[in-house]
């Protein structure tokens, strides 16, 4: 009698799996007759489950065509209105998912048309905003030698006794030549003067200070304002010379940068102290 | 498995052909199946409906012979349910669909426990019960017909490391199955 031929006893001690054995017995190739002691279940088990499809693992063929036709013709849509809006500038996200029994969803435009209008209307207000500078520093209603009729924040801003002569730019603190147009430019235009108020020393032709690169706009501009001596005090001397602006071989001081953070720091008194002393 | 057809069948589906696509789908939506419920119990159908979609828009560029096509569509698979276990919506120890459980035999039904009756769900059932990592690799070597390999390179082990997890799945299959058969009475 072989060893096959004999009912298989459930007592009897597995035989450890040589690796030729596994693998047939992974891929169905193993008979459970021909199976080790103990394996014979273990191979009808694999084999069932490899086995043939059931009917209700098949149900979902109608919808699952639906959902490829539906995709198909998604895909064509997308494909063509991908074109149509290359032609037109814009970039398109699609996620391409198709309208159909399967959950999908039609094209969607991502994000980049939001964010496209964005940088427009910054660049827009940017324009606006340096075109009123120069609109202000050159031929406005307060010309700079004559300062601000007030005395205000803005009165020292363009009586600071700067003379046209020594070059001002008006690209380099345009923004800060809003001041004449009123009160209202956010949290750096009132006397408080914005983080950075009293901070930018701005002399001759030198452009303020470079600010941080991670300040906000609108502190830059309060330092610009602060810098034609628009703090608290600083209207109050419009005709204080100008300090002298420095001969073009002086290398600025490294620590020029932080001068606005550390002046910041100290507050607008000390600022004030250090112009009068100047 | 298709066959030498695979590369006109893949060809024709790509183009839109839904008869092709129907082939693709009939020979492997079942493998599809079982291995998703082994994981995502109840999810199953959901899952193999999203990894389709997926698979459908990536016909047009795969480019493999039949075994490669299976392994991607079940890369694809196990990323969404991967995806499906992430985001929570399943308990983790649900391992077992219920009504996958309702075809197994109970323990003292002699005539039920006969492992050559048993369906393939069933079967697969049985398989889940097993710790995670060895019951998905029986499952990608015996439902989707993989080779070690391809599995190694799904799953994200070794080859050797899958080897190890298949003979011990193997070993702890024989043994729960033969301790079933010790309450039951004899499998055969």
């Amino acid at each position: 009698m072989f060893p096959t031929e004999m009912p298989e006893d459930p007592s009897q001690p597995m035989v450890p799996l040589d690796a030729d054995t596994a693998e047939r017995l992974l891929s169905g190739r193993l008979d459970p007759d021909d199976a080790p002691p103990g394996y014979a279940d273990v191979a009808r088990l694999l084999q069932a489950a490899a086995g043939p499809a059931e009917e209700a693992e098949l149900s979902g063929e109608a919808a699952a065509v639906r959902a490829f036709d539906a995709a198909q013709r998604g895909r064509l849509e997308v494909l063509g209105r991908r074109g149509r809006m290359e032609h037109s500038g814009f970039r398109v996200r699609s996620w391409g998912r198709a309208a159909g029994p399967l959950g999908g969803r039609a094209p969607v435009r991502g994000r980049g048309g939001v964010r496209g209008r964005l940088v427009v209307l910054a660049l827009a207000a940017a324009v606006v905003v340096g075109g009123v500078g120069v609109w202000t520093a050159g031929g406005g209603p307060f010309p700079r030698e004559l300062g601000s009729p007030s005395g205000g924040p803005t009165a020292g801003g363009s009586g600071s006794g700067v003379p046209a002569s020594q070059g001002y730019r008006p690209g380099a603190n345009g923004a800060g030549s809003l001041r004449p147009a009123g009160p209202g430019l956010g949290p750096s235009a009132g006397p408080g003067l914005g983080p950075s108020a009293g901070a930018v020393q701005v002399t001759g032709d030198r452009p303020p200070s470079v600010p941080s690169a991670r300040e906000p706009a609108t502190a830059r501009h309060g330092g610009d304002v602060t810098s034609h001596g628009g703090g608290p005090g600083h209207g109050a001397k419009p005709n204080r010379p100008a300090r002298q602006p420095r001969p073009k071989s002086e290398k600025p001081k490294p620590k020029k940068a932080k001068e606005p953070r550390e002046q910041a720091a100290k507050g607008p008194k000390a600022s004030e102290s250090r112009k009068s002393s100047d | 498995m298709i066959g030498p057809s695979f590369e006109a069948v893949l060809a024709a589906a790509a183009d839109g052909n839904e008869l092709a696509f129907r082939a693709l789908w009939r020979d492997l939506q079942p493998a599809l199946l079982r291995y998703l419920n082994a994981f995502a119990p109840g999810s199953g159908e959901d899952l193999a409906s999203e990894t389709w979609l997926r698979v459908v828009k990536g016909l047009a560029h795969f480019s493999g012979d039949e075994r490669a096509f299976r392994a991607w569509v079940f890369t694809v698979a196990r990323h969404r349910a991967v995806d499906r276990w992430r985001r929570g919506t399943r308990r983790h120890d649900e391992l077992v669909p219920l009504d996958a459980l309702a075809h197994l035999p109970a323990p003292d039904d002699t005539a039920g426990t006969a492992v050559d009756t048993i369906s393939g769900q069933a079967a697969v059932a049985m398989i889940a019960t097993l710790p995670p990592d060895q019951a998905e690799v029986v499952l990608l070597r015996v439902v989707a017909g993989l080779d070690v390999a391809e599995v190694a390179a799904i799953t994200g082990k070794r080859p050797g490391n899958v080897r190890v997890l298949t003979h011990r799945a193997l070993r702890r299959l024989a043994e729960q199955l033969a301790r079933q058969s010790r309450v039951g009475g004899p499998v055969v």
